[in-house]
């Protein structure tokens, strides 16, 4: 009893101060840079010198203008914003190691532009290795705590591959201390600078049937930062949700339609993962699903949006659909299931192992298989190295990045 | 494209460990049975009933700052006093936790009176200590019912949850007849799951049901 009082009464959350960039002069200042830069520079660096936290290689890769760096060492990854100031290169952003709270402040400053210039123009790529890029690691409050040299080796070997690296829960979880909220549209446009480009988003549903992104039965502390709401999602009404919940980063829950509408006009995101939270919600989520799939067609845009079947009262519900078969659906079962209702896409647990036999007929029947929900890096190497899978879903979408970028 | 949400502050997190007040308890129960080791000669079960105030102690930045944290607090328990210094019984009652009443809220659907109220059944079992003749200290453990109904656009909800959570406090009180005991209470109510923190402080009125 004493033990317990005790535990209960020291929280044990972790804590984490995010580093802010209210007064940052690269980042406000600068001109954004050409693509032919960025493209040319994506690609495996060395890490030259004592690296102990961050590992042999990094992977730099652009995403949305943004410079986004995925270090070998557990995930760590940079976030940097810059281009062009005063005829320099700087860049401008955060650190973040996402298997702990180490974060903090990174610059990355080039003098020497004329050199990496006319490299890009001869079109001699591998010449950037003679430029090394310099970042220094701040803390938090900007005090410098160690300068890394990273060395230009190669392009990224599958940049061009359809391989999916999915978020799980549209980023990461709450407890994992990302600076959004689960679930949020925030999280998912920062889901692609920590290396997805592919989410998985839960959607429950309303009493007067709207979808909304949250994950659990109820409303309460974990997902719900201030308000006044308590009890099951589905007894309270759109607006009620509206005028009385707001998640923990202070932003609204967001409807599906407003996800869906965000990820085609603000993210280059390629698949949408609707991990369905309750059988009432499949009748409002599938003529979402297909108007949003036109929509990116009418786009010209390249989103594959499938819906989530978990169970098998979900694959029941889902086969008193009409024409069915011509919804695309995820079945997490079994092949048999996938088979009946035709999904484009079979997801078995990560835990099952990679099961090439079995992988290997669904692909050959035209079908993609993915994994889920796999974070540990020894086992991420393991399934991109011997799998045959077409991506994985995951919490830690860094170390996703970082592994298959730098096969 | 939108850059600044990146450079977003940080998620609000509460991880000091600022229940002094479990720990003063904790170190207090421990100090009495070496300061007041005795044994009772009877067995006896005992009913309490209290009531006072309910005050809210959740961090500001949870609720508005136009909510009413302070209401109505009232709890019974029944204790069964063994021959020993710690007795075990059972605690419920109906503790306010918050009210919200507001007219013209703006939201993105337009102008609406907004109400919410709060209330928490405690579901508790409880244990109790005689650290001395007037003063006893309690702690329990279990479930708290939360009630809240909302309402906004002219329609409420009534919902309820169970969170589980522990309570700790003293008493303080003076024998007045040979059965009868009335006193003062300070309890604090610390709801876990659902991070919400209740301190009561109450009249309380104990009665011995039966001795032998």
């Amino acid at each position: 009893m004493l033990v317990i009082v005790l535990q209960s009464g020291c929280t044990d959350n972790p804590e984490i101060v995010h580093p802010t960039f209210d007064n940052d002069t690269i980042i406000q200042q600068s001109t954004p840079l050409q693509s032919p830069f960025m493209n040319a520079t994506e690609g495996v660096y060395d890490i030259v010198g004592s690296s102990v936290n961050w590992g042999s290689k990094a992977v730099l890769h652009w995403t949305n203008g943004v410079l986004c760096i995925y270090f070998e060492n557990s995930g760590t990854y940079a976030v940097l914003k810059g281009g062009i100031v005063q005829n320099t290169f700087a860049f401008s952003g955060f650190w973040r190691n996402p298997l702990t709270i180490n974060t903090g402040k990174v610059q990355c400053i080039i003098q020497d532009t004329s050199s990496i210039m006319s490299i890009i123009r001869s079109g001699n790529i591998s010449d950037l290795a003679n430029i090394p890029l310099t970042l220094n690691i701040l803390s938090t409050a900007g005090e410098n705590r160690q300068t890394l040299t990273l060395r230009y080796i190669r392009p990224s070997k599958f940049r061009n591959e359809n391989y999916f690296i999915i978020a799980h829960r549209g980023g990461g979880r709450n407890s994992d201390l990302l600076p959004f909220s689960e679930n949020s549209i925030n999280l998912i446009r920062f889901s692609e600078y920590i290396g997805a480009n592919a989410v998985e988003i839960d959607i429950k549903l309303t009493s007067d049937g709207i979808p909304i992104l949250y994950h659990d039965t109820d409303f309460n502390s974990r997902l719900i930062g201030n308000g006044t709401l308590i009890g099951p999602v589905e007894s309270f009404s759109f607006t009620q949700i509206r005028t009385f919940a707001k998640l923990h980063d202070g932003s609204d829950i967001p409807t599906l339609r407003e996800a869906l509408q965000f990820i085609i006009d603000s993210t280059t995101l390629r698949f949408v993962w609707l991990d369905i939270k309750s059988v009432n919600a499949m009748r409002a989520i599938i003529p979402l699903q297909k108007e949003f799939t036109q929509k990116a067609k009418e786009k010209n845009k390249s989103l594959f949006i499938a819906t989530g079947l978990a169970s098998e009262e979900f694959i029941q519900d889902f086969m008193t659909l009409p024409q069915f078969s011509t919804i695309p659906s995820i079945v997490e079962t079994s092949v048999d299931d996938m088979r009946k209702v035709n999904a484009r896409v079979f997801a078995p647990r990560w835990t099952l192992g990679t099961q090439n036999e079995l992988i290997q007929t669904v692909k050959q029947e035209g079908r993609f298989a993915l994994v889920w929900t796999l974070d540990d890096q020894k086992f991420i190497r393991k399934f991109l190295a011997e799998g045959q899978f077409n991506g994985i879903l995951t919490n830690f979408p860094s170390i996703v990045a970082y592994e298959y970028y730098v096969q | 494209m939108a850059y600044s949400p990146i450079f977003h502050p940080s998620l609000p997190t509460n991880t000091m460990c600022n229940n002094i007040f479990f720990i003063v308890m904790i170190i207090a129960v421990c100090m009495s049975g070496t300061l007041h080791a005795q044994i009772n000669t009877k067995n006896e079960l005992m009913m309490s009933a209290a009531a006072g105030i309910s005050v809210n102690s959740i961090d500001s930045d949870r609720l508005p700052d136009y909510a009413r944290r302070t209401g109505f607090g009232g709890t019974l328990s029944l204790f069964w006093q063994p021959e020993h210094l710690l007795s075990i019984g059972f605690e419920t009652g109906w503790l306010f936790m918050n009210t919200i009443d507001k007219e013209n809220v703006m939201t993105q659907f337009g102008a609406t009176a907004v109400s919410s109220q709060w209330q928490a059944i405690p579901l508790l079992c409880v244990f109790g200590m005689k650290i001395h003749d007037n003063v006893s200290l309690y702690g329990g453990l279990g479930y708290y019912d939360i009630i809240a109904v909302n309402s906004s656009f002219g329609t409420k909800v009534a919902t309820s949850q169970m969170n589980a959570g522990l309570s700790g406090g003293f008493d303080y009180h003076i024998h007045v007849y040979n059965k009868t005991a009335l006193g003062m209470r300070l309890t604090l109510h610390n709801i876990t799951e659902l991070q919400q923190r209740l301190i009561t402080l109450q009249f309380s009125y104990h009665y011995s049901l039966l001795a032998w």
